[in-house]
């Protein structure tokens, strides 16, 4: 199949050379967001033949792939892991020539604290805490999302996680909060396992349990494959960097878009600064905020155009901090910790060679707590989140230092991580995310039916090169 | 009706007041009967009619200053608002407040018809499109002129699309907005523009660009949209005025303020609020903790999300806390260093699609008929977008937006500031919008009581909007609170 379509889309393309009648860049494809969705899709059309430029907003390449390179074994700031049902992701890595590790093992290594009410609960204490509001069978569980998805799990109603987009599904596209409240959950309950450190959405109220019972089904086909987590050495944004460098066409960077507008020939992709690519086909790959600002001549059908401007984005604030020296050894507690401050959720960073060595830690903070950080800025943001780690551990008292930030909602590429769902959202919008309209086709992990993250990136581009190889 | 709970307030003020005394003398001597959360007007009238009735009241404040959403730009010739602007004809607990504490407020209406953007004349407010300004002239055939039909000579947006809601508004009062039977309205308003026949293109134009609330015609309730036009057309109707107060609106909480016999404790930011038997707690970030019988809290909604509750607000009530959005607003304030419009011969004030929004031309100063600076309002998905910039970048992005459109400009506009609500740590956003469903399922549980706790705020409000809204709350948050301690 593949090579057939080569042949065709060679002899389509020559046919269409001569015809250059505008003083703009012009090619077959272009190609904007030059993350791993638009350029993995640019890869499989150049593979086949296709003339394609990328253009990217940015300054760099990779997108919601972004490793911190100048901090020590280049953690990651975006995606971070590549988990064993990958296939596509990990496929591309080996084609690149790129060497993986699998970090999973050391997720284990050291115990996260639970630290509520403003001070860390010792493990032994918190069966019997006053604080621990965990179900009456479940009182020595960790709080948080690692319980609140076994209770998923077993509650799980889709036979198979691909079914969610199923009209069938369409009773499931309800409340996480309706969901728990049927298992039994006090408001407690709710608010502690879920609200807090929140894993989707801003709050129970928000998301959709459907999105879980597809994530958590999805999860544990990742698992059966294979037990993994990996990471490229050198950091996950190498595989973007790896593909743009492989593109015969350029990657054309600093173009933010600000209109798109079609005409029975082609499509003008008029950026900010006054450039227009044009394309007999257009791939826009940037996730749906920035689209929020993109001119759309004739307008998007009414449907998709109603998806881009309603539908949430997940939040997400890291902070990489450093330790002088390893505070936890004093005061006996594990550095990474559970927390109901704008600290969020502290991991411990083992980013070596030597996979025992603590490299840092990061705080993930999520939903209103990264709004939070949002308000005060990155300086203040990056204070507020040590003060509140020393408060709780005074034994870390002047020990440690931010050495980087990134809150995804303000980047104004990304406007947040991944997409999210309200209730009832998945059948009104799902299938108005992946459609094409006229002569613009749209990946990117938030057009994906059967992935999530990276995959679904994968999955999105490979899906959106055939439509575009199908048409040119 | 105002007149009337004033009397009675001082009535049962004064029979209060004995109880009150005795009651105090046996609780903690200093301990207040009630912790105000929130300086701003909502709180601060709560607070005075309190201590009119013989309450002892603390305030505390997460700013370093009052005023919450009243905040003025002294920094500018004529003190122009970054928040609430202009105290209407129906505003009547303002205007009556502002006498009482000494505030002597101006009345703005007749610069406001001078100015280009008066809704008066709206032809004066120039149209900017694509980066390109249409001449009034050229609109009614100019291609992107995407009007319904019958209307193509309208101006776009605000003006035009309230009108047609005034001729479709179901509502035979504003106040039956909360009644059950206006539940059928709280729907998109997307779905009413639909049904009397505009397209998309038209309710992209008129509605989400410079979108007023929510951030598209998709997330805000017609049900609002109807209270609202009604409400505003009730203000002009009662008496045509735009009062403000010399030097800057912000002096009304600071008179208010001043006005109480304790001082607002600034820099408190409150953390948690705990209701215990016979008493409530309220816990600051810096350590300190407040006790009284009541905690009246005017916290606008987003930052009530970072303050842990306990027991935990009621289920509908965290609901409504945890999902009610709120507008998003970014204001860039930019002063002229020449009348470059006498040059361009086209009005200052300019209706954009692009970075510089909704340009209004202010005339603040000595000379009612000198434009003291531009300001331009970003909404919704714009004022994101402005906040993903610095300050810095954001300003220089509307300027050059801005020259863009008017290249008799160039050079020529001074940045003078930028306020963003939502990157407010005690704001985090502007007024509270009712998307679809919200005005039947959470308006009343936002206003409710929860234990010791009691809730006021414009978003609160049922009867009024913007500054009266607050007023209003406070009014009723006093009360309710009288009727128990």
């Amino acid at each position: 199949m593949t090579l057939a379509r080569r042949t065709f889309l060679a002899s389509s393309a020559s046919l269409a050379a001569p015809k250059t009648l505008h003083a703009k860049t012009e090619a077959d494809v272009i190609v904007i967001g030059a993350g791993l969705s638009g350029l993995y899709a640019a890869r499989l059309l150049a593979d086949e033949g296709a003339k394609v430029v990328v253009v990217e907003g940015r300054n760099r390449v990779g997108g919601r792939l972004e490793s911190y390179r100048h901090l020590e074994g280049a953690p990651e700031a975006g995606g971070d892991s590549i988990l064993g049902g990958y296939g596509r992701v990990r496929d591309l890595a080996d084609q690149l020539g790129l060497t993986v590790v699998n970090h999973r093992p050391r997720g284990r290594l050291s115990q996260t604290e639970i630290a509520l009410g403003g001070s860390v609960i010792p493990r032994d204490q918190w069966a019997a805490h006053p604080l621990n509001h965990m179900p009456n069978n479940a009182k020595t569980s960790f709080p948080g999302r690692r319980f609140f998805e076994s209770v998923v799990a077993t509650n799980n109603p889709l036979a198979s996680f691909e079914d969610w987009a199923d009209p069938s599904s369409k009773p499931l596209d309800r409340s996480v909060y309706a969901f728990l409240k049927d298992q039994g959950w006090s408001n407690a309950t709710i608010a502690q396992n879920y609200d807090i450190n929140i894993g989707r959405g801003t709050s129970a109220h928000d998301c959709s349990i459907l999105t879980w019972f597809f994530r958590i089904g999805w999860d544990k086909v990742q698992r059966d494959i294979e037990n993994a987590a990996f990471k490229v050495v050198g950091g996950n944004q190498s595989i973007p960097e790896a593909i743009a460098a492989q593109l015969p066409g350029d990657v054309h960077l600093n173009k933010a878009v600000a209109a798109i507008h079609q005409d029975a020939t082609g499509v003008d992709v008029i950026c900010e600064d006054g450039t227009t690519f044009r394309g007999k086909r257009v791939i826009n790959s940037t996730p749906l905020p920035p689209l929020r600002w993109v001119n759309f001549d004739p307008l998007l059908p009414a449907q998709k155009a109603a998806a881009i401007k309603v539908l949430p984005s997940m939040k997400i604030n890291k902070v990489f901090l450093t330790a002088k020296e390893p505070f936890w050894d004093e005061d006996g507690f594990g550095p990474g910790m559970w927390t109901d401050t704008a600290l969020g959720q502290v991991a411990v960073l083992r980013q070596l060679e030597n996979s025992a060595a603590i490299t840092g830690l990061i705080s993930r903070s999520r939903g209103y707590m990264a709004e939070k950080l949002d308000t005060l800025g990155p300086e203040a943001a990056q204070a507020l989140v040590i003060s509140e780690y020393e408060k709780l551990r005074p034994a870390a008292k002047g020990k440690l230092k931010a050495v980087g930030y990134k809150s995804w909602a303000k980047d104004r590429f990304a406007g947040g991580t991944w997409m999210e769902w309200h209730p009832g959202q998945v059948h009104t919008f799902q299938p108005h995310l992946a459609s094409s309209a006229g002569r613009v086709h749209f990946c990117g992990e938030h057009t994906a039916q059967s992935n999530r993250g990276m995959e679904a990136a994968a999955e999105s581009a490979e899906r959106c090169a055939f439509e575009v190889l199908d048409v040119l | 009706m105002t007149t009337n709970r004033r009397t009675a307030l001082k009535i049962g003020g004064t029979a209060a007041a004995g109880a009150l005394a005795s009651a105090r003398a046996s609780a903690q001597a200093v301990n207040p009967d009630v912790i105000v959360v929130g300086a701003g007007l909502s709180g601060l009238y709560a607070a005075m009619l309190l201590t009119e009735a013989g309450a002892t009241v603390q305030v505390i404040e997460g700013r370093e200053r009052v005023g919450g959403r009243l905040f003025s730009a002294r920094n500018v010739e004529g003190n122009p608002e970054w928040g609430g602007d202009s105290i209407l004809g129906g505003y009547g607990r303002m205007q009556d407040v502002s006498a009482n504490v000494g505030v002597k407020l101006v009345d703005h209406q007749a610069r406001r018809d001078l100015s280009p953007e008066s809704h008066k004349d709206p032809t004066n407010t120039e149209l900017a499109l694509r980066g390109k300004l249409i001449p009034k002239g050229d609109w009614p055939t100019h291609p992107l002129n995407v009007m319904p039909e019958g209307a193509k000579h309208r101006f776009p947006g605000r003006g035009f699309f309230q009108a047609i809601i005034g001729e479709n508004n179901p509502l035979e009062a504003f106040e039956d907005w909360l009644d059950a039977d206006s539940a059928k309205f709280d729907r998109s308003i997307y779905e009413v523009f639909k049904e009397i026949g505009w397209s998309d293109e038209a309710i992209e134009l008129n509605y989400n660009t410079n979108v007023q609330y929510g951030t598209s015609a998709h997330d805000i309730s017609s049900l609002m949209w109807f209270f609202t036009q009604a409400w505003f057309k009730l203000q002009g109707e009662l008496d045509r005025v735009a009062f403000k107060a010399p030097g800057g609106n912000q002096g009304i909480p600071e008179a208010m303020a001043a006005s109480l016999s304790g001082e607002v404790h600034l820099g408190k930011e409150v953390i948690g609020i705990r209701s215990e038997p016979g008493q409530a707690e309220v816990h600051c970030s810096d350590g300190s903790t407040y006790k009284a019988k009541r905690v009246i809290c005017s916290m606008p909604i987003p930052t009530m999300r970072w303050v842990k509750f306990d027991p935990l607000l009621p289920a509908l009530k965290a609901q409504a806390v945890a999902t009610v959005p709120v507008q998003k607003i970014t204001k860039v304030i930019m002063v002229p260093k020449k009348p470059f419009w006498e040059e361009d011969g086209f009005s200052p004030a300019m209706w954009t699609d692009s970075d510089s929004g909704e340009v209004r031309a202010l005339r603040e100063g000595e000379d009612a008929n000198s434009i003291t600076c531009l300001m331009a309002w970003g909404r919704g998905h714009l004022a994101d977008r402005l906040d993903s910039f610095s300050d810095e970048e954001a300003m220089a992005r509307v300027i050059a937006d801005y020259e863009r459109i008017r290249p008799a400009a160039k050079g020529l506009l001074q940045p003078a500031g930028i306020k963003s609500w939502q990157s407010d740590p005690f704001a985090a956003g502007d007024w509270a919008v009712w998307s679809p469903g919200t005005v039947t399922s959470m308006v009343k549980a936002l206003i409710d009581p929860a234990d010791r706790i009691h809730f006021c705020g414009e978003h609160t409000a049922t009867s009024n909007r913007g500054m009266e809204g607050a007023m209003e709350s406070g009014e009723r948050a006093a009360f309710e609170v009288l009727d128990v301690i």
